[in-house]
C-alpha cells in the first residue's frame, strides 16, 4: 500500500503511511493475541498471562513455517471450519430461547428494561433516528456513512491483507474480482456471530436461562460471549471443534498481521529510510528480527486490548486513526487528478490528528483510563448518550 | 497449484469420521444434557463427513478430466 502512494504521490506521504500503518497492524495482531488468550483463559481455564505467551509462542512458530500460499489455503480451510463448528451453535442457542420469534420477544423486554423502544435491539434502521433511542447510541447518518463508506470500502479496497491476496491471483480479472468474491463468503458470517451475540444478550439479562455474562466497565463483557456460549452448549467432540475452529482464526489473523508489519517495516521503512542498499541477506535477518519484535510488541497491545470495555471498541478506535485518513486520501487520489503530493500528505497528517482531537474529547460509557479517550481533560460528548456517557 | 478441494475434503472427512463415531460411542451420554439431548456430536460428524466427501469426489472428478484432456 505505501508502494502505491509512493507512486501516486510522494515519499512523505509514503513515509507517514508506512509508520502509520506498521502501528496498525501491532495493534490488530495484539487484538487477535488477545481473543486468542481469553479463549485459553474462558474454555482451558488456563491463566491469561500464560494463555498470552503461549499464544505469542505459536504465531511465532507458525509465521516461521508459512508462506503467503499456505497462509491463503489456511483461511479457506478455516472458513470452512468456522461455518461447521458454529452452525451447532445458532440452532442450539435458538431452540433454547425458543426459536426466532422468542429471541424477538425475549430482546424486546430487554430494550425495554433498558429505556428503549421494545424493536431497539432487533431492528436495524427503525430506531437509527436519533443516536439516543437505540442501544448502539449511533444515528442513521453515522452508520450509513461511518460504516458503510468509510470503514468498508477502506477495508474491502485499501487494507493491506485483502490487497495482498488480490497481488496473488492469476489473472488481472482475478484480482479485480477479490473484494467482491471476497465479500460473499463473509457474508455469512454476521448470522453466525450475531445471531448468537443476540441470544447471549436475551439470556444473561434472565436470571433463570442459566446462562451467565460477566461485567466488565458498566456493561457486559461481550468479548467472552462465543467461548461462554460455546462452553454452555456444546459437549465434548464439537467442542474441540468450535475451540479449533476459533484458535485457527485467531492465529491466521494474527500471523497475517504480523507479516505485514515485517514487510512494512523491512521494505517501506528499513531499506527506504534507514538503510538502503544492502544486501538481500541482510534484509532477510532484519525481516525476521522485526517479526520477533512484532510479536513482542503485540504482547503489549494485548494488554491494551484487555483495558478497553470490548475489542470492537478498540478497533473501530484504530481503524479511525488509520484506515479512515487513508480511504479519503487513496479515494482523492484515484478519482482526482489535481490531488497533490502535498494535499494528500497533509490530508493523512490532519486526518489522523483530527481522529486524535476527538479521541481527546470524548469518551465512551465506564472509560476509566486516558487509553479509551477524554486525554484532553475535558470531555464534550460521551459515547453512546451524550455528555455524560 | 495443488486443487485446494483435496486437502479440505481429506481433512472434513477424517474429521468428520471421528466425530460421528464418538458421536454413536457416547450416545447415552449425560454430557449432551448441555445440548438440550441432542446428539450434537453425530449430527456435526456426518455433516462434516457429507461435505468433506463431497470435495474430495468433486477434486477427484476434475484430475480425471485433465487426465482425459490430455
Amino acid at each position: 500500500m505505501p508502494e502505491y502512494l509512493k507512486l501516486r504521490f510522494d515519499e512523505k506521504t509514503r513515509g507517514f503511511n508506512a509508520i502509520s500503518f506498521a502501528v496498525m497492524t501491532i495493534f490488530a495482531s495484539g487484538i487477535s493475541m488477545y481473543a486468542l488468550a481469553l479463549l485459553m483463559e474462558t474454555l482451558l481455564g488456563w491463566d491469561f498471562n500464560l494463555s498470552i505467551l503461549i499464544s505469542a509462542i505459536i504465531v511465532l512458530l507458525y509465521t516461521y513455517l508459512g508462506g503467503l500460499k499456505s497462509a491463503i489455503y489456511n483461511e479457506v480451510l478455516q472458513f470452512f471450519l468456522i461455518v461447521i463448528g458454529f452452525l451447532p451453535l445458532v440452532f442450539l442457542g435458538l431452540h433454547h430461547v425458543g426459536g426466532w420469534e422468542g429471541m424477538v420477544a425475549r430482546l424486546d423486554k430487554v430494550a425495554l428494561n433498558g429505556g428503549y423502544s421494545a424493536g431497539a435491539w432487533t431492528s436495524t434502521w427503525q430506531y437509527s433516528g436519533s443516536a439516543a433511542s437505540n442501544p448502539m447510541g449511533v444515528e442513521w447518518f453515522g452508520i450509513a456513512m461511518g460504516l458503510g463508506f468509510v470503514l468498508s470500502f477502506g477495508y474491502w479496497c485499501t487494507n493491506f491483507l485483502v490487497v495482498q491476496r488480490a497481488m496473488a491471483a492469476d489473472s488481472m480479472t482475478a484480482a479485480r474480482k477479490t473484494p467482491l468474491i471476497g465479500a460473499l463468503p463473509k457474508m455469512f458470517i454476521p448470522f453466525l456471530v450475531i445471531v448468537p451475540g443476540m441470544i447471549a444478550m436475551a439470556l444473561a439479562s434472565d436470571p433463570n436461562s442459566g446462562f451467565l455474562l460477566p461485567a466488565k466497565g458498566g456493561s457486559y463483557d461481550f468479548d467472552k460471549v462465543i467461548p461462554l456460549m460455546l462452553g454452555h452448549y456444546f459437549p465434548n467432540g464439537v467442542l474441540g471443534l468450535g475451540l479449533t475452529a476459533l484458535m485457527a482464526s485467531f492465529m491466521s489473523g494474527m500471523a497475517g498481521n504480523v507479516t505485514a508489519f515485517n514487510t512494512v517495516w523491512t521494505y517501506d521503512i528499513y531499506q527506504s529510510y534507514i538503510r538502503p542498499g544492502a544486501s538481500d541477506k541482510h534484509y532477510l535477518t532484519i525481516g525476521r528480527l522485526a517479526t520477533v519484535a512484532g510479536i513482542l510488541v503485540s504482547i503489549g497491545a494485548a494488554y491494551v486490548a484487555a483495558m478497553f470495555n470490548n475489542v470492537m471498541d478498540f478497533l473501530q478506535l484504530i481503524f479511525a486513526f488509520i484506515n479512515a485518513p487513508l480511504f479519503a486520501t487513496f479515494l482523492l487520489g484515484m478519482f482526482w487528478k489535481r490531488t497533490t503530493g502535498n494535499g494528500a500528505f497533509f490530508g493523512l497528517i490532519s486526518g489522523t490528528i483530527a481522529a486524535a482531537l476527538h479521541h481527546g474529547l470524548t469518551a465512551p460509557a465506564g472509560a476509566a483510563s486516558l487509553i479509551k479517550g477524554g486525554w484532553l481533560g475535558t470531555i464534550l460528548h460521551g459515547y453512546p448518550f451524550g455528555k455524560d456517557g | 497449484m495443488i486443487d485446494i478441494r483435496f486437502p479440505i475434503g481429506l481433512m472434513f472427512s477424517l474429521l468428520g469420521l471421528l466425530l460421528t463415531l464418538y458421536g454413536c460411542l457416547t450416545r447415552a451420554d449425560p454430557m449432551y444434557q448441555k445440548s438440550f439431548g441432542v446428539n450434537i456430536n453425530l449430527y456435526s460428524g456426518l455433516l462434516m463427513l457429507v461435505f468433506g466427501l463431497f470435495l474430495l469426489y468433486r477434486s477427484f472428478l476434475s484430475r480425471k478430466s485433465k487426465k482425459t484432456n490430455n
